[in-house]
C-alpha cells in the first residue's frame, strides 16, 4: 500500500455548542483522487477548510505526510487549493498568476518560467499568459486556477466545487480532463462536490459525508451498488427505497415484509442490526411479461403500471404492486423492448443480490 | 416577439411619474445651492478680477498674490501640511481599516466605534485636547521632563507638527472608512489563495491587498489632502500665530485688513489647489479603470 498523504484522525469541529464535523476518520494513500461528498451543510467545506489549515480542528489530529499539521499555518502546508471562484489575482496576468506560488518559495526565475510553461500546456492554455482573468472565459479561467495550484507542485491539491460555476457540457468536459491531469501528475485530490455524478465520474474513492460524519467511503461502484444506509442509497444515483416491517430469516434469504402481501426476498448477509429499509435501483428490475416466467430471479412480483416517462435511452415505469408498494423500474429503451402501457398488468422479476437491506 | 413571460402579464399598472417631476424635485436643492453656493461663489470670482475702487476688471490682485512672499508660503504650506495629513492618514487608517473589512470577531464593532470616535467632540474641544498634551508645559512633556529624558520642552505645539497631528485625528475617521470600503471589495479568497501559495500574511499585504486597494487609498489621500486644506480651526488653534495657511490667511484679510479683493484671490488659489488635486485623483481613478475594463470583466 502507498505511503499515506492525508490522515485524519478523529477530527471534529464545533462552533459554540454546534457541532459542525463529527469523528472523521480518514486515510488518504498518496496518488489517490478522493472525493468528499454529500448535501450542503454536510461539513465537507468546513474539512477542506481544515486539511488547507484556514480552520482549526476542535479535536483530534491531521496529519500530512506523517506530521501533525494542526499547528502549522496553511503557507507551509504544500498543498494546493482550486476555489469554487477560481480566486485569480485580477491584477496579475495568468502567467504572473501561475508563478506566484514558485515565487513565494524563491524558485529562480528562468526555472520558475519554465515550470509556468508546463503548468499551462498541462492545461492547455498554452499563449495565453500574457492575459489578464477577466478576458478569459469561465472555463479558461478554471484551467488557469488549476494550472496555478499545480505549478508548486503541492503533495496534495485540493478543490472546493471547482466545476460547479461551468456550464454542463463543459463540466463534463472538464471531468475527463481533471482527471487525466490527476492521473499524469500522480498527485493527490481532494475533491469536494455535492455532486454525486462529479463524484462518481472522477473518483477512485468517494467519502460520502452527512450530518458532519462520514456516512460511507468507499469506490465508486461499490457505494452504488452496496450503499449501507437510506441516505446513501438516496444521495447516489436513484433508487427505491422500501420501509421494511418485519424481517424474517428463511433458509436461504432474508425475507423482508415491505407491505401487505409483498415480500421480497433479499440475501442473508446476517445483518449486525434490524432492518429497517430496503433499496432497490430502477435499473436492476426486470419487466417481465405479465401472469408468467421470471423463474431465474429470485423475487416475482405481479403488479400495475400507473405512469410510463420516456427518457430517450430508457423508459421509466411506475409500478403499484399493491398495498401502497410503488417500485420505479428503468426499462432500457432498445429495439426489442416495447414498453408497457398505462394500466397494463405486469411481473417484476428482481435478484436477491439486487436488493440491498439496510438498517439505517 | 415579445417573450412569453412578458404576455401572460397585464401591462404594468404603475404610472410612471410625469416627465417634469424629476426636475420638480431637485428645485428646493438647487434654489438653496444657487443662492448660497453659485452665488456667493461668482461673487467671489468676480471679485477677485476687479479693481478694488472702479471694480474694473484687473490682474493686480493676482500680481499682489504671486509676488508676495508671505502669500506663496502660505500657499506652499497649506500643500505641504495637507499632504502630510493625507499620508498620516492613510498609512495610520490602514491597519484600521483592514481590520475592520476582515475581522468578524466582536472586536470590530468596538473597534469601529473608536475608529470614528473623533467626530463625536466638537473641533474645538478636539483641539484644546491636543493643545493640553502638545504646549510646551503639556503632558507629553511633563511627562519627559519628569523623567529626565529632556532638560527643555520638545517643539510639539504652535508648529507644523501639532497642526498634522490635529488634523490627522479630525480626518482619520473618513481615511478609515473610504479604505475600508475599498478593502472589503476584495475578495478575500485571494488572500487565502496567495497563503496556500505560500504567502506569508506580510507578502499576501504586500502582493495582494495592498495593489487592489490602491483606489481605497487614492480616495483616503483625496479627502485627507482636501478636508486638511480647507481647515481652519486645527491650524488656527494648534499652529499658533506664526503658523498661517490660506484658510486663516482668508480670514485675516476679511477681518483684519477688510481686503475682500486679495481673500477672493486666496480662495481662488484653495479651490484651485484642490480642484488640481482632484482632477488628478480622478483621472487616476479612470484610467485604472479603463485599464481594467479592457483587462478584466469577470463574474465578482
Amino acid at each position: 500500500m502507498n505511503a499515506l498523504d492525508i490522515e485524519l484522525v478523529s477530527v471534529s469541529k464545533s462552533y459554540a455548542s454546534m457541532a459542525v464535523v463529527r469523528d472523521i476518520d480518514l486515510a488518504i494513500p498518496q496518488g489517490e483522487f478522493v472525493s468528499i461528498l454529500g448535501p450542503s451543510g454536510c461539513g465537507k467545506t468546513t474539512t477542506l477548510n481544515m486539511i488547507a489549515g484556514f480552520t482549526a480542528p476542535s479535536r483530534g489530529d491531521i496529519r500530512i505526510k506523517g506530521r501533525s499539521q494542526v499547528r502549522v499555518p496553511p503557507e507551509r502546508r504544500n498543498i494546493g487549493l482550486v476555489f469554487q471562484n477560481y480566486a485569480l489575482f485580477p491584477h496579475m496576468t495568468v502567467t504572473e498568476n501561475v508563478a506566484f506560488g514558485l515565487k513565494m518559495k524563491g524558485v529562480r526565475r528562468e526555472e520558475a518560467a519554465a515550470t509556468v510553461k508546463s503548468a499551462l500546456r498541462s492545461v492547455h492554455l498554452e499563449g495565453m499568459g500574457e492575459r489578464y482573468p477577466r478576458e478569459l472565459s469561465g472555463g479558461q479561467q478554471q484551467r488557469v486556477a488549476l494550472a496555478r495550484a499545480i505549478a508548486p507542485r503541492p503533495s496534495v491539491l485540493l478543490l472546493d466545487e471547482p466545476l460547479s460555476n461551468l456550464d454542463l457540457k463543459l463540466r463534463e468536459a472538464m471531468r475527463i480532463e481533471l482527471k487525466e491531469i490527476q492521473q499524469q501528475l500522480g498527485m493527490t485530490f481532494v475533491y469536494v462536490t455535492h455532486d454525486q455524478e462529479e463524484a462518481m465520474a472522477m473518483s477512485d474513492r468517494v467519502v460520502v459525508m452527512w450530518q458532519g460524519a462520514i456516512a460511507q467511503q468507499g469506490q465508486p461502484a461499490d457505494l452504488y451498488r452496496e450503499p449501507n444506509s437510506r441516505f446513501v442509497a438516496d444521495f447516489i444515483g436513484k433508487s427505491n427505497i422500501l420501509a421494511v416491517q418485519t424481517t424474517a430469516t428463511g433458509q436461504a434469504h432474508l425475507e423482508l415484509r415491505v407491505g401487505e402481501g409483498v415480500i421480497l426476498k433479499a440475501r442473508n448477509t446476517e445483518p449486525s442490526a434490524e432492518v429497517r429499509y430496503c433499496s432497490i435501483r430502477p435499473e436492476s428490475i426486470a419487466v417481465l411479461p405479465p401472469g408468467a416466467g421470471g423463474d431465474e430471479f429470485a423475487n416475482r412480483l405481479d403488479g400495475t403500471v400507473r405512469r410510463v416517462v420516456n427518457l430517450g435511452a430508457a423508459f421509466e415505469i411506475d409500478a403499484d404492486l399493491g398495498s401502497d408498494v410503488h417500485l420505479h423500474v428503468l426499462l432500457r429503451a432498445t429495439r426489442a423492448s416495447v414498453p408497457p402501457k398505462l394500466g397494463d398488468s405486469i411481473r417484476l422479476g428482481i435478484d436477491d443480490a439486487d436488493i440491498q437491506a439496510l438498517s439505517a | 416577439m415579445k417573450s412569453l413571460a412578458l404576455d401572460l402579464h397585464p401591462p404594468a399598472r404603475r404610472r410612471h411619474p410625469p416627465q417634469w417631476f424629476p426636475i420638480a424635485a431637485l428645485t428646493p436643492s438647487l434654489l438653496v445651492l444657487s443662492v448660497f453656493f453659485a452665488l456667493p461663489m461668482g461673487m467671489m470670482i468676480g471679485m477677485s478680477f476687479a479693481q478694488t475702487e472702479t471694480f474694473s476688471p484687473t490682474l493686480e490682485h493676482y500680481q499682489r498674490f504671486f509676488t508676495d512672499r508671505l502669500s506663496l508660503a502660505g500657499f506652499c504650506r497649506t500643500a505641504l501640511m495637507s499632504l502630510l495629513v493625507a499620508i498620516s492618514v492613510t498609512v495610520l487608517g490602514y491597519p484600521v481599516a483592514y481590520f475592520l473589512a476582515r475581522s468578524t470577531t466582536r472586536w470590530r464593532a468596538v473597534v469601529f466605534a473608536l475608529a470614528l470616535a473623533p467626530e463625536l467632540a466638537g473641533v474645538v474641544l478636539r483641539t484644546y485636547g491636543w493643545l493640553i498634551i502638545l504646549e510646551d508645559r503639556g503632558f507629553i512633556n511633563d511627562l519627559l521632563l519628569h523623567l529626565g529624558l529632556i532638560t527643555s520642552p520638545l517643539p510639539l505645539s504652535k508648529n507644523l507638527f501639532a497642526v498634522v497631528v490635529g488634523l490627522t485625528h479630525v480626518v482619520l475617521p473618513f481615511g478609515i472608512l473610504s479604505l475600508m470600503t475599498s478593502i472589503q471589495g476584495i475578495d478575500p479568497n485571494l488572500e487565502r489563495a496567495a497563503q496556500m501559495l505560500g504567502a506569508s500574511r506580510l507578502a499576501v499585504i504586500r502582493t495582494i491587498v495592498l495593489p487592489l486597494s490602491v483606489p481605497g487609498i487614492v480616495s483616503s489621500m483625496l479627502i485627507a489632502f482636501t478636508m486638511s486644506a480647507s481647515a481652519y480651526a486645527t491650524p488656527a488653534l494648534l499652529g499658533g500665530a506664526g503658523f498661517k495657511v490660506l484658510a486663516t490667511m482668508i480670514y485675516e484679510q476679511v477681518l483684519f485688513y477688510i481686503d475682500w479683493p486679495f481673500a477672493s484671490v486666496m480662495a481662488m488659489a484653495l479651490l484651485l489647489m484642490m480642484l488640481a488635486i482632484s482632477f488628478v485623483g480622478v483621472r487616476y481613478e479612470s484610467r485604472r479603470r479603463s485599464r481594467a475594463s479592457v483587462s478584466s470583466g469577470g463574474e465578482r
